[in-house]
């Protein structure tokens, strides 16, 4: 059996290719074995992987003087041989009942409803929800309620994991009135009743409160609205470079 | 043995005709309908936790007039459920059960197929309609790809003569026709089969002889 290779590494993740050609006059059974540093993530169809993947490898049929190609991603970095031939045997019965169960799915389609239609999040609710959002969900560490009723806003998690950086004195001011009201209706929910009593003959009584509450779901729109803006042009300025050297030629 | 009733249309009694032979084979019935789940079910565990790997299918079967194993309602319990853990969930019960009747769901998406892959052998329901009857092909086509070999035709809701030897020919196989009365359909929501509540009426003795060339379709094997 001869095993033939080529990789590619595109974002941290190797894409192996591999050629097995069986120069004897029988079919083969082989079974490959991934020496990258990760798990094999097979070819899938309706995210199923196919007949013969595993997570450590492949096993698959080459039939007589033939060769089969092959191909899988790793998440890890490259490292060379990438692939070894396990074991080569005769080519046994390889579809077993848990097999055509799987080629059935396969070839009919998943049938489930999207996840689109299940309205979990607020935000993204209407529609298939993108890959950053499915990596955080297949992390284990799905929103859990608290997160989903802060709202989460788009581009937050990129926002999160960028260094922070001190928020100019105008917008300081600029938010200061929203976060007067936010924290006083924070401080009335935990307050004791002579606190209470306080607070509300300073805020107009429960009249004012109720307005304050009202108010409280303006600011969740202008806040989001703001943060939307905010993130679409943090974007901007990350990618936005200015023709420094084109410049200085014409000058 | 796992009998699977199917057929490609929606609304032709699939459940209607599950629960009834189930009834006459004393036979666990599972509503296999993940995306729209008929059979009634009460609290506990349904097929979806049992599919999710969060529940043992025997805690999850119900007692009744017929033992059911139903279906959650939810989209999300649909979502979760893993088609790939059926036939596991099914031989399971088998063996101390003997029969398990599973009611499909319609269309010719997966959800539809699996039930057939795991299946010894397939009733299909149709509508006396010539539209209805395109359907039931090509859900009998894939029953035999699948190795679901089909063991007869109801066809639902019958009003007046039948030309039931047009239907044979065409199918390949034995037909039993139950007569449109809705007390027949009636019979799953009062969880009252019709075997029982009228033995000897047309749509029970029809249930009873498919029931008997399911039998020995298994006795066959």
């Amino acid at each position: 059996m001869e095993l033939d290779w080529e990789t590619e590494s595109v974002g941290g993740i190797t894409l192996v290719s591999v050629r097995l050609t069986n120069e004897r006059a029988v079919d083969r059974r082989v079974r490959l074995r991934n020496r990258l540093d990760g798990p094999v993530l097979p070819p899938r169809r309706q995210r199923e992987p196919e007949a013969g993947w595993d997570r450590d490898g492949l096993t698959a049929v080459v039939p007589s003087e033939r060769t089969v190609a092959r191909g899988y991603a790793c998440p890890a970095p490259n490292r060379e041989p990438p692939v070894e031939i396990a074991a080569v045997s005769a080519p046994a019965e390889m579809t077993g009942a848990g097999e055509a169960v799987k080629d059935v799915i396969r070839d009919l389609g998943d049938a489930r409803p999207p996840r689109a239609v299940l309205g979990e999040d607020p935000v993204f609710g209407g529609r298939e929800p993108r890959e950053r959002d499915q990596s955080r969900q297949n992390s284990g560490q799905p929103g859990n309620a608290k997160d989903r009723g802060s709202g989460p806003i788009e581009g937050t998690d990129q926002a999160e994991s960028a260094p922070k950086a001190d928020l100019p004195p105008d917008f300081e001011d600029g938010l200061a009135p929203y976060r007067r009201r936010i924290e006083t209706v924070e401080a009335l929910g935990l307050a004791s009743v002579s606190e209470a009593t306080t607070l509300l003959d300073t805020n107009g009584g429960v009249v004012g409160v109720e307005r304050l509450g009202k108010q409280l779901d303006d600011d969740a729109a202008a806040l989001r609205t703001l943060a939307i803006e905010a993130t679409a042009l943090a974007v901007r300025a990350r990618t936005a470079t200015p023709p420094v050297d084109a410049l200085r030629r014409l000058v | 043995m796992i009998l699977a009733v199917a057929g490609g249309k929606g609304g032709v009694g699939k459940t209607t005709v599950a629960y009834n032979i189930a009834a006459a084979l004393s036979a666990v019935v599972v509503d296999g309908d993940l995306g729209m789940a008929n059979l009634p079910t009460g609290r506990g565990p349904t097929l979806h936790d049992v599919l999710a790997g969060r529940a043992d299918p025997w805690e999850a079967v119900r007692a009744g007039p017929v033992d059911v194993l139903p279906c959650g309602r939810s989209l999300a319990g649909a979502r979760a459920a893993e088609l790939g853990r059926l036939r596991e969930a099914l031989t399971s019960i088998e063996p101390e059960r003997g029969s398990i009747v599973v009611d499909c769901p319609a269309g010719m998406r997966a959800d539809a197929g699996v039930p057939l892959a795991v299946a010894d052998a397939t009733v299909l329901v149709a509508a006396p309609e010539p539209f209805a009857l395109a359907d039931t092909l090509r859900t009998r086509e894939l029953a035999r790809e699948l190795d679901a070999g089909v063991a007869g035709v109801v066809l639902n809701r019958v009003i007046g003569e039948m030309p039931t030897a047009t239907v044979r020919s065409a199918l390949g196989a034995p037909v039993e026709t139950v007569p449109a009365d809705p007390r027949v359909g009636y019979s799953v929501c009062a969880e009252q089969p019709v075997i029982d509540a009228a033995p000897d009426s047309e749509a029970g003795t029809a249930f009873e002889r498919m029931a008997d060339r399911v039998a020995r379709c298994s006795e066959n094997q």
